[in-house]
């Protein structure tokens, strides 16, 4: 599959695995993946780098790091999950508060089930994080693109159910956000 | 979290998109507060069997989810 990639979705599925290694995690999660989209804001001379500068995420990326981490404190919940469940009278925010106050700090946030062995030597990508990998193909083959980049690999992103997908919608990078930015011819966003 | 907030208040307690976002919402918190009490009574040397009968599931079900490998 990652024949298709290219130079850019390369790197950031790279970079994905390298964000999943510091944080010794047992998985290459979504979080991983947009944290290494967002490494390329650097550079910012990808595709889908360009769209989230027009988009002006790059001015939000320390709030949107904090978002993640604020979400999986709460156990995986986004703003938008905790806002439901206010509305069924459950404050996640005490929820929280009372297992950490018994069980330690980040107690909602350790990653469930066992430990398992890795079978190629290099930890797995997480179940969500495959689903991202091949919508990703898909869009790029609706879009009629030959190869992957990262900007299908946002969309991917952005348009999955799911705590990073919300958490990008709020921060400005939703789905229709991230089509409309890439529908703009660069460097036709400065004409504009 | 106001925008977030606004936005479920707005949309009512009828609306559906809520209601189902809040059951999917409580199934992930679920699974994580297992996780945590869990992992909290192997800690203090409970046998799979005695977490088992709380949970109210079968001693293979949960050792299967929780146990390590």
């Amino acid at each position: 599959m990652f024949e298709k990639f290219s130079q850019d979705a390369r790197a950031a599925v790279e970079g994905a695995v390298g964000h999943a290694e510091r944080a010794d995690a047992r998985t290459i999660t979504e979080e991983h993946l947009l944290l290494a989209l967002l490494d390329l804001l650097d550079p910012g001379e990808a595709p889908g780098a360009r769209a989230l500068l027009a988009l002006g995420v790059d001015q939000r990326r320390t709030e949107l790091t904090t978002a993640l981490r604020e979400a999986r404190r709460a156990g995986g919940l986004s703003r938008a999950d905790i806002a439901a469940l206010a509305r069924l009278g459950i404050d996640v925010g005490e929820v929280v508060a009372r297992v950490e106050e018994a069980h330690g700090p980040d107690a909602l946030a350790a990653e469930r089930g066992p430990r398992r062995w890795w079978p190629r030597g290099h930890r797995p990508f997480s179940r969500e994080a495959r689903s991202v990998l091949v919508r990703a193909l898909r869009i790029a083959q609706g879009r009629g693109d030959r190869a992957i980049g990262d900007e299908h690999l946002l969309l991917g992103l952005a348009s999955g159910p799911g705590v990073v997908a919300d958490v990008m919608a709020e921060h400005g990078a939703s789905w229709a956000d991230i089509e409309r930015a890439l529908a703009v011819p660069w460097p036709g966003r400065a004409a504009s | 979290m106001t925008e977030a907030t606004d936005l479920a208040q707005q949309a009512g307690d009828r609306d559906p998109r809520v209601g189902l976002r809040a059951v999917a919402a409580l199934r992930r918190l679920v699974e994580q507060l297992e996780a945590v009490q869990v992992r909290s009574a192997r800690a203090r040397g409970w046998s799979w069997q005695e977490i088992a009968n709380e949970l109210g599931v079968s001693r293979q079900a949960v050792h299967k989810k929780h146990g390590r490998h």
